[in-house]
């Protein structure tokens, strides 16, 4: 019989190429599959997903930095406003049941459906943001950052369901980078890339010595998705894109009925 | 300056990927050791709900006892393998962390004190929320 860990580690697989394959990352999946699934306590997969972020992100950011992809300079401001969501995420996630837990994770996927559906605005002549310019953000040749007070909100809000859910948020995050800061599209999904492993770090460390990280489930998901995701970004230019918005709706609609069902009925 | 900023990225880079690999090596051993563990026999062969359950027993744990039961009581192959995947997890937690210190040291040597300033106020953030949590448990 195979044991638990080599359950976790093909779940956690799968759930990382679906998520690369439909730009999603592990987190949104491997905790449904974890949770429904393979029947581990939202907590723990919680907890464990977020070290699949912190892995899949601290790999695809080496890769974005050396294409000098990431705003590096706003990633580091915007990190403040996140880390302080993902802080105030551990507050929450530490004092709400496990059938809230799934009931706003439900209704997360939900509104991201939504917003992947929203049509984005085209970026016309962007002028930096008063606080943009005193921060040094956007000045020489880095892009000029349009509306931070309102990336700065955002990002908090993403940084709270990151935490409470071991997602990326990166949905979230590009977001307000490419629509309200008016970023180019790679650059908005690189700098989230960047932002995601330390805000995921800021929540997994407070787990890690809460005694929610358990190694058994945290090896194994950190593992699978990685490689899951790789396998992913590789198969991604042989599938079609109007296959995957459709794969996309009906695997994160699905999931989210089925986390809010078991939010509602235990 | 921005040549010194595109600098420091690439040194990122370069810090995130080794970071990442070794985690992950670190990771892959531990469990293969593991799994090796369980088929050469030094561990019993325990049933997936077993397993799933026993998981319940750590959140009745007092403070610092967890760190005690996370490494295991096991001995040969299951302690190592336990070592690893602990070192592999904390490899990958502490990468981002490493990340901003690094940054924040290489941007106040390039002059961009207030940047340098901002990562370091991040890395402070997690730092507070590690042990406001540790003294709340």
């Amino acid at each position: 019989m195979l044991s638990a860990e080599i359950y976790i580690l093909l779940a956690s697989l799968l759930a990382g190429l679906v998520g690369a394959l439909l730009g999603i990352g592990g987190g949104m999946i491997v905790v449904p599959v974890l949770t429904l699934v393979v029947g581990v306590d939202i907590r723990y997969a919680v907890a464990a997903s977020l070290v699949a972020v912190v892995a899949t992100s601290c790999g695809a950011a080496a890769r974005n930095l050396e294409n000098g992809l990431a705003h590096f300079r706003l990633a580091t401001v915007l990190e403040v406003a996140t880390v302080t969501g993902a802080l105030c995420g551990v507050y929450f996630f530490t004092r709400i049941s496990s059938h809230s837990l799934y009931l706003l994770f439900g209704i997360v996927l939900y509104l991201i459906v939504g917003l992947a559906f929203f049509k984005r605005s085209s970026s016309g002549e962007v002028s930096n943001h008063p606080w943009s310019a005193r921060l040094g953000i956007g000045t020489g040749v880095d892009h000029p950052v349009a509306a931070l007070p309102v990336g700065f909100m955002v990002m908090f809000f993403a940084g709270i369901f990151s935490a409470m859910l071991g997602i990326g948020s990166g949905i979230f995050k590009v977001l307000a980078l490419d629509t309200a800061m008016k970023l180019p599209f790679k650059i908005s999904t690189a700098t989230s890339t960047l932002m995601m492993g330390v805000t995921a770090t800021a929540a997994a460390c407070a787990y890690f010595v809460k005694g929610d990280m358990r190694m058994e489930i945290a090896a194994p998901v950190a593992m699978g998705v990685l490689i899951g995701s790789r396998a992913g970004s590789r198969l991604l230019p042989h599938v079609p894109a109007q296959v995957l918005r459709i794969l996309f709706a009906v695997v994160v609609l699905g999931v989210g009925t089925q986390m809010l069902l078991r939010g509602l009925h235990g | 300056m921005t040549e010194q900023v595109q600098t420091i990225e690439l040194a990122l880079a370069r810090m995130m990927r080794l970071g990442t690999n070794t985690a992950m090596t670190l990771l892959g051993l531990g469990l293969f050791l593991r799994y090796g563990s369980e088929i050469f026999g030094s561990t019993s062969q325990e049933s997936l709900r077993a397993e799933l359950d026993s998981l319940g027993r750590y959140r009745s744990l007092e403070n610092g006892e967890w760190i005690q039961a996370m490494l295991g009581h096991g001995g040969g192959l299951e302690s190592i393998s336990r070592g690893l995947l602990i070192a592999g997890v904390c490899a990958l937690l502490m990468l981002p962390s490493f990340r901003l210190l690094f940054s924040a040291y290489k941007l106040r040597a390039a002059h961009e004190t207030r940047l340098a300033l901002t990562a370091l106020v991040v890395f402070g953030l997690i730092l507070i929320g590690l042990f406001l949590t540790y003294f709340s448990h």
